[in-house]
C-alpha cells in the first residue's frame, strides 16, 4: 500500500493531466469548427472551377495541354499531408501506413518514387524507414494560409510539368467526422476533367457554363490553360483542410477519451486514498482505545 | 451590372457595378454592362471596378478567368483578390526585391513552370505596390 503522500501526489498529477487534456480538446473543438467553415468557404470556387474544366475540355486532345496530358507512369510523386504535433490518435500512423504501403506496393512497377511531406509526423515516419523523401514542408497545417497550400501546389505543378514526373498523388485524412477520418490517396496529376469530385450545389444562382456565342479571351484552350494550374492548387487547398480538420476531430476524441480516462482514474484513486486514510484513523482509534484500556486496569 | 469575385476563401466582392476593367492575358479588358457574353484568361494584375455613387475599387487579381454571362452578369473567379485597402505596400516592396532578385538568379529556362511561379511572385508584387499606392 502506498503512503498517503504518494497517492495525493498522485491525484494531483491525475488531475492536472486532466485538465491539460480538456483544454486541448476544447482547443481542437475551436479549430475543427474553423477549419470547417474554411472548407465550407472554398465550396462556390471549387465548384465554378470543376463545372468550367469540364465544360472547356470536352472534346479537346489532351495531349497539347500539359496538365491534362496522360503519359506512362514511370516517375511518381506523393505528397503526404500530416501533421506537426501527435495526440492525434491513430490520426498520423493512419496515413503514413497508407502511403507507405501504397509505396512497398508499387516499387517494382515504377521507376522512380519520391515522397515530399507535410508536417514533422511523416517526416520522422520515413525518414526511419529510409524512404525517398524529397521535400518536406514543416508548421503548414497549424496555421494554414491559402498562399502556403497554393506555394505547394505550384511547387507541384512544376516538377509535373518540367517532367520530373508522370504522376503525381496526394495522401491525407479526408474529414468524415470527429470520430471518423478516412485516408485517402488522390491522383491529382495529370487531371481527370471527370472524375474532378467536389461535394456541393451545382445549380447556381447564375449559369456557369459558357454559352454558345462565348467569345474566348484569347482562345478556348488558353482558357482552359489558365483554369488547370487552379484546380491543383485548391485540390491542394482542400486536402490540407481537410487535414487540419481530420487533425482535430482526432486530437478531440482522443482527448475526449483521455479526459474520460483521467476521470475514471481520479475516482478509483481517490477510493484507495480515502481507504488509505481510514484504515491509519482505524489503526490509531484502536490504538488510543487499547491505550485507555490499559490505562483503566 | 451584377459582378461577382470568387476566390477560395469565399466570395470577395458581390454586388452592382457600372463597370469592370480586368487584367486579361491579352492586356487588360474592359467591360461595360450590355457585353457580349466572354471568357477571358487573367494573369496576375490590377482591375478596376466602378461603382455608381461610390469611390472606385482597386483590386490585386490573381490568375484566373473573367466570364461575361451576359449582358449584366459577371462573374470572376481568381486565386487571390486583395482591395487596395488590404495591401501592405512596404512589405510589397521588400517582397519585390526579394522576388526580382530570385527570378535574376534563375537559371531556368524562360517559359518553364518553375520560371513562371518566380515571374508571378514578381508581378504579384509589383501589383500589390501599384494597387496600395492608388488610393481613391
Amino acid at each position: 500500500m502506498p503512503s498517503l503522500k504518494a497517492i495525493r501526489r498522485r491525484i494531483g498529477s491525475v488531475k492536472s493531466t486532466g485538465k491539460i487534456t480538456r483544454a486541448m480538446k476544447l482547443v481542437a473543438t475551436a479549430k475543427l469548427r474553423r477549419a470547417q467553415e474554411r472548407l465550407v468557404q472554398t465550396r462556390p470556387y471549387a465548384v465554378r472551377l470543376r463545372e468550367m474544366i469540364r465544360e472547356l475540355s470536352g472534346g479537346v486532345d489532351r495531349d497539347a495541354h500539359a496538365l491534362l496530358a496522360r503519359r506512362t507512369p514511370k516517375r511518381t510523386l506523393m505528397l503526404v499531408l500530416t501533421s506537426d504535433r501527435g495526440l492525434a490518435g491513430a490520426y498520423n500512423a493512419n496515413v503514413n501506413k497508407a502511403a507507405w504501403n501504397w509505396v512497398q506496393q508499387n516499387r517494382d512497377v515504377r521507376e522512380h518514387i519520391e515522397l515530399r511531406i507535410v508536417g514533422k509526423k511523416g517526416r520522422d515516419f520515413f525518414k526511419s524507414r529510409n524512404a525517398n523523401v524529397g521535400h518536406i514542408y514543416t508548421d503548414v497545417l497549424q496555421n494554414l494560409t491559402l498562399e502556403r497550400a497554393t506555394g505547394i501546389g505550384r511547387d507541384l505543378v512544376a516538377a509535373y510539368v518540367d517532367g520530373d514526373f508522370d504522376e503525381v498523388f496526394i495522401a491525407y485524412n479526408d474529414f468524415k467526422s470527429a470520430m471518423v477520418q478516412k485516408v485517402m490517396l488522390d491522383k491529382v496529376l495529370p487531371i481527370e476533367p471527370a472524375e474532378i469530385d467536389i461535394e456541393g450545389e451545382t445549380a447556381q444562382d447564375q449559369p456557369i457554363r459558357p454559352s454558345a456565342d462565348t467569345i474566348f479571351e484569347p482562345t478556348k484552350a488558353a482558357v482552359l490553360d489558365a483554369v488547370l494550374p487552379m484546380a491543383i492548387n485548391v485540390h491542394v487547398y482542400r486536402a490540407l483542410l481537410e487535414s487540419v480538420a481530420s487533425e482535430m476531430g482526432a486530437r478531440m476524441t482522443a482527448m475526449d477519451a483521455a479526459t474520460k480516462n483521467a476521470g475514471e482514474l481520479l475516482a478509483r484513486i481517490t477510493l484507495q486514498y480515502n481507504r488509505a486514510r481510514q484504515s491509519i484513523i482505524t489503526t490509531e482509534l484502536m490504538e488510543i482505545t487499547s491505550g485507555a484500556e490499559s490505562l483503566k486496569g | 451590372m451584377q459582378v461577382t469575385i470568387v476566390t477560395p476563401v469565399g466570395v470577395k466582392f458581390a454586388g452592382e457595378a457600372a463597370s469592370i476593367v480586368a487584367p486579361s492575358v491579352s492586356g487588360d479588358v474592359g467591360i461595360l454592362p450590355g457585353h457580349q457574353p466572354m471568357l477571358a484568361a487573367l494573369r496576375t494584375g490590377p482591375a478596376l471596378v466602378t461603382i455608381a455613387g461610390q469611390e472606385p475599387l482597386h483590386l490585386v487579381i490573381d490568375a484566373g478567368y473573367m466570364h461575361v454571362i451576359s449582358g449584366d452578369h459577371v462573374s470572376i473567379v481568381t486565386e487571390l483578390c486583395e482591395s487596395w485597402k488590404e495591401v501592405d505596400v512596404a512589405r510589397a516592396t521588400s517582397e519585390l526585391t526579394e522576388a526580382t532578385q530570385v527570378l535574376q538568379q534563375a537559371r531556368e529556362e524562360i517559359d518553364s513552370a518553375t520560371w513562371k511561379a518566380k515571374k508571378r511572385a514578381v508581378d504579384l508584387a509589383s501589383t500589390r505596390i501599384a494597387v496600395g499606392n492608388a488610393k481613391p
